[in-house]
């Protein structure tokens, strides 16, 4: 008969949780003073929770808005990614707005979502229009706080018989003066329990008794000042961690800090210091081309993007992103060989049949598009089959096929009703029809739903000033110009406005 | 106040508005403290000047300011500082209270011809012409001495009213009292609406020659001349509007696809360079850059040109059917056919579309539909002949001789012959004459007879091609290229999801 601990930890290893836990719970039965036992259980159900926090760390919809943490509310333009919408073309890298959609943040569409790629608010925008940003991984209004809450929930119906451990009659002073049940308890405590303030009070005292200092509690002290809403805590813990030892997850710790309180330039130098000592590491890299491409440097993006596929030959984000970009730089042919590429690395999803789709049209394979399109309406969950519909819909018009391009348009909107691209589009099919005042009511919707496009509000200037309704026309142009102070088209019509309301 | 209580007469001014400008008896810290200025502040006009001078240096906040303190001050008696609180109003935008502090002055003057005359360009700009009109008419009672810009605006009026008469008798009489360019281009846009290229390019002269360095006027007439085909005068008016005006985009444009259409591509690449920095976005551009690498036989760029023309935007059938050609020559025809089915969805009015069409479809083996094109491309030019008829039935026949219908094409090509031999005016390109006398030999060898027999340059029957593999599709010329009006609605962009 095998020793039932070392058969537990044999099965910790092979990842085999569930057995590992009711090997552990046996042997604690047993003897429940065995402390090897209890780190083995306690380091068993943390790993079945676990989730790299740093990468899912993302601003609830509240901080988003009422955010206090950056130093500038009018940064200048590149060292902030949050203010200023679209940039000049000047010093604008990469495709304009016009070719290449931009977020609720003015931001230019992203290869991947990722907490934080689509949804981040800027400043000032109101708390309603914050939640109706669309397409994030977790809907917005269930932020950070919701998931981890479910997650811990979760993990108690699977021990059965009430919590392991029972926190609020820990004594955190004893555990703390031993290393190796401190350690596992804190991270039982800060994954499994989401009891942060418990986990901040025993990396503190640890912490403190460890000698030499530990880098690894400065670490988990800053993750918990993270979580707690405390960024500048978190910076001091993570510079702290770094004179230590450096280590990799101090770095990307100490970037998402920096982003979180809105210095993507110190962001990437503490990314390019941490590559000095781990040179073309993927997770620094990834971190530095996202920053990148949030500052709209598109082609150092994805420079850094080609770089970890140097590195690592699947990543799905480099892939992705790098094939977005070659498709809004007039390249769908090259763009279709890295979407392909994911296709083969069995990435299965409704988006990259219509990504794929996409780049078959405009590179003129004709007998893939429908076929891909098809398949993404049959695996087209809730969330996305507006997109597909939507997407669909811009064939349609490249065909010229105006009926089939409205209907799609139309049940776009009818499974998501705050598709305002959609609504532009039928907008613009009405107008071509001559029929306005259907078209300005569209324009309208998109406007009220996404009022950081350009398009409705330039359209519908247009259609204002067509009818000879100057006055709505002039207000609605100059709004159009603050979304995109480059658009051409508007500028000539707030030029040709402005004469009719100075001149006497 | 409401507009809409009393449309009927915009003049009228309701009690209310003196009450809700202001409260009445409060006495300002300004006031308390100027006591001993009080004979300074007894003339209610007497800051009128610093009114005028921050409304003048654009200072709209300061100026406000001042105003407020005045009508507070007045009781909101001032009518100047009323009339100006209206014109800064009007620029940011808020026109119905811009309409209210006039509706205010004219009431403390009823008298005052400028009052009624900016009530009246309020209600033009709110779109509602027919008032503004009857607005004017008032002002024109109160002041006898007729005035150009009153006509002017009635002349507008008119024309947004699509009462195209009307509108240039108003023109006519505001250049009367006093010549502007403003009123000679609504002049020229009202005779364009009637379908008159000539009469707008008269007006544009007669507008030439009084403000010869107006660069607008010039580009609008050079733009014109090209329309009537004009090329040299047209070269000369919008050479001197680019001289007035280096980065006028209007002209460059349309010199750079005069350019073109001489196959000078390289100065032309450099006008729509210098073009691009100020309307980066614009599809007719991108479509004639294009169109320029197409003449420079560099057909990568061109297709990815055309690409960008047809994504900014997708209803402009004239680059779907510059795509199709492009395709046809870089022997994709599949991709032409749908670029060219597209096009016609948007036009099907064109004949040289189907005859592309036509080309695409015999080269994909399809003849009978080939036919069908022809057919269809030969009906529409009957109509409106905008394609070579030498060229269309031409590559009708060699359409059909590729497909080994030999006596159909013997009778297309005689056709040919016909329309050679009576319009004696047709210039026939080089490349259509060998095409011509290839297929023609191919066929004589078949016995096949032609009216034309006794022609000189016969090609010895040695020299003949085996037909069908080398005769080319004969490719048209033609190019659709220049498009001056830059007025594509913004589409939605496209929204290639995230993985």
């Amino acid at each position: 008969m095998m020793d039932p601990f070392y058969l537990a930890i044999l099965r910790y290893r092979q990842r085999q949780f569930d057995e590992c836990i009711t090997l552990c719970t046996d042997v604690l039965r047993k003897n429940p003073l065995d402390q090897a036992a209890w780190s083995l259980k306690t380091r068993a159900l943390t790993e079945q929770v676990r989730v790299d926090y740093l990468e899912i760390f993302e601003d609830g919809i509240a901080e988003a808005v009422f955010n206090e943490d950056t130093i500038a509310t009018a940064a200048r333009p590149g060292t902030s990614l949050r203010t200023g919408t679209a940039r000049l073309s000047a010093s604008r890298d990469g495709p304009s707005p016009a070719i290449r959609p931009v977020t609720q943040s003015g931001r230019p569409l992203s290869g991947v979502l990722r907490p934080g790629s689509s949804a981040s608010a800027r400043p000032g925008t109101s708390l309603d229009q914050a939640l109706k940003a669309r397409a994030t991984t977790a809907r917005p209004i269930s932020a950070s706080a919701g998931r981890h809450v479910r997650l811990g929930t979760a993990s108690m119906v699977t021990s059965g018989e009430g919590p392991f451990i029972n926190v609020s009659r820990l004594n955190m002073q004893k555990y703390a003066t031993h290393d190796g049940l401190a350690k596992p308890l804190f991270e039982y405590l800060f994954y499994l329990e989401n009891d942060t303030k418990h986990a901040l009070e025993l990396a503190t005292l640890a912490s403190k008794n460890c000698s030499p200092r530990d880098w690894w509690w400065q670490v988990q002290l800053a993750l918990c000042w993270l979580r707690l809403g405390q960024p500048r805590n978190a910076e001091k813990h993570f510079r702290m961690a770094l004179l230590i030892e450096p280590m990799l997850i101090t770095y990307v710790g100490l970037a998402k800090v920096y982003v979180k309180m809105d210095q993507p330039l110190a962001a990437i130098e503490v990314c390019e210091k941490g590559l000095e000592k781990f040179p073309l590491d993927v997770s620094l890299l990834t971190e530095m081309a996202r920053i990148q491409e949030g500052l709209q440097n598109m082609s150092i993006s994805v420079k850094l993007y080609r770089d970890i596929l140097s590195q690592d030959s699947s990543n799905i984000e480099a892939i992705a992103c790098i094939g977005m970009h070659h498709f809004y730089t007039d390249q769908p042919e090259v763009a279709l060989r890295f979407y392909r590429r994911l296709l083969q690395m069995g990435v299965y999803t409704a988006e990259l049949f219509v990504n794929l789709g996409l780049c078959c049209f405009y590179s003129q394979q004709y007998d893939m598009t429908l076929n891909c399109f098809q398949r993404a309406l049959q695996i087209a969950g809730n969330d996305c089959i507006a997109d597909v519909w939507y997407n669909l819909g811009q064939i349609a018009m490249g065909l010229s096929d105006t009926t089939w391009a409205s209907q799609c348009f139309r049940l776009a909107i009818s499974s998501d009703n705050n598709h305002a691209e959609a609504y532009n589009n039928l907008g613009v099919l009405e107008a071509r029809k001559g029929r306005n005042d259907q078209s300005v009511a569209f324009f309208q919707t998109s406007m009220t739903l996404a009022p950081h496009l350009f398009e409705p509000l330039y359209n519908q200037a247009k259609i204002a000033d067509s009818i000879g309704d100057l006055q709505n026309s002039y207000l609605i142009v100059q709004r159009a110009l603050e979304n995109y102070p480059d658009h051409a088209d508007s500028k000539q019509l707030f030029d040709k406005l402005k004469k009719y309301f100075e001149t006497m | 106040m409401d507009l809409d209580s009393n449309n009927s007469k915009p003049i009228e001014t309701t009690a209310e508005v003196s009450s809700t400008v202001q409260p009445t008896n409060q006495t300002t810290v300004a006031n308390l403290k100027s006591h001993h200025k009080k004979a300074e502040l007894k003339h209610p006009s007497n800051r009128n000047w610093l009114i005028h001078l921050h409304y003048v240096r654009r200072e709209f906040n300061t100026c406000k300011q001042i105003i407020f303190e005045e009508l507070l001050r007045l009781n909101g008696q001032s009518e100047y500082a009323n009339y100006i609180l209206a014109l800064i109003y009007r620029s940011e935008g808020k026109m119905q209270e811009s309409l209210d502090k006039l509706q205010v002055c004219h009431e403390l003057e009823p008298t005052n011809a400028n009052t009624v005359r900016q009530i009246a360009r309020s209600l033009f700009l709110l779109g509602r012409h027919k008032l503004a009109i009857d607005a004017y008419q008032k002002a024109q009672m109160l002041n006898e001495d007729s005035d150009a810009e009153t006509h002017y605006n009635m002349g507008m009026c008119f024309l947004f009213m699509m009462d195209l008469d009307k509108a240039k008798e108003h023109m006519n009489l505001s250049l009367q009292s006093r010549v502007t360019h403003k009123a000679f281009e609504a002049m020229a846009q009202i005779a364009i609406a009637k379908n008159s290229i000539q009469e707008a390019i008269g007006i544009y002269e007669k507008a030439v020659r009084v403000f010869p360095e107006n660069a607008e006027v010039l580009s609008n007439l050079g733009v014109l001349y090209m329309k009537a085909g004009r090329d040299d005068i047209a070269f000369s008016r919008l050479g001197s509007a680019i001289a007035f005006d280096p980065w006028n985009p209007k002209a460059t444009v349309a010199v750079a696809s005069m350019l073109q259409t001489y196959d000078d591509y390289d100065q032309a690449l450099a006008k729509y360079k210098v073009v691009m920095q100020t309307m980066p976005d614009s599809a007719s551009v991108w479509n004639n850059v294009g169109m320029c690498f197409f003449g420079k036989r560099k057909y990568v760029a061109s297709i990815s040109c055309l690409k960008r023309a047809y994504y900014l935007s997708p209803f402009d059938w004239k680059i779907l059917h510059n795509l199709g050609l492009l395709h046809l020559h870089m022997q994709q025809y599949a991709s032409a056919f749908h670029f060219l089915t597209a096009s016609i969805n948007l036009k099907p009015d064109q004949s040289h579309t189907f005859m592309l069409l036509a080309v695409a479809i015999s080269h994909l083996d399809d003849v009978e539909y080939a036919k069908h094109a022809y057919e269809q491309a030969i009906r529409l030019n009957i109509q409106n002949i905008t394609t070579d008829p030498v060229n269309l039935v031409l590559n009708y026949a060699v359409s059909l001789f590729n497909h080994k219908k030999f006596s159909e094409s013997h009778q297309k090509l005689v056709e040919v012959y016909n329309i050679i031999e009576n319009g004696s005016g047709v210039i026939i390109e080089e490349d259509s004459k060998e095409i011509y006398h290839r297929v023609k030999t191919a066929l004589k060898l078949m016995e096949f007879v032609f009216p034309d027999d006794n022609d000189q340059d016969v090609i010895t029957s040695g020299a003949v091609a085996p037909p069908a593999a080398t005769i080319p599709g004969a490719q048209p010329r033609k190019r659709v290229t220049t498009q001056q009006s830059v007025d594509q609605q913004a589409i939605g962009n496209l929204d290639p999801d995230l993985v």
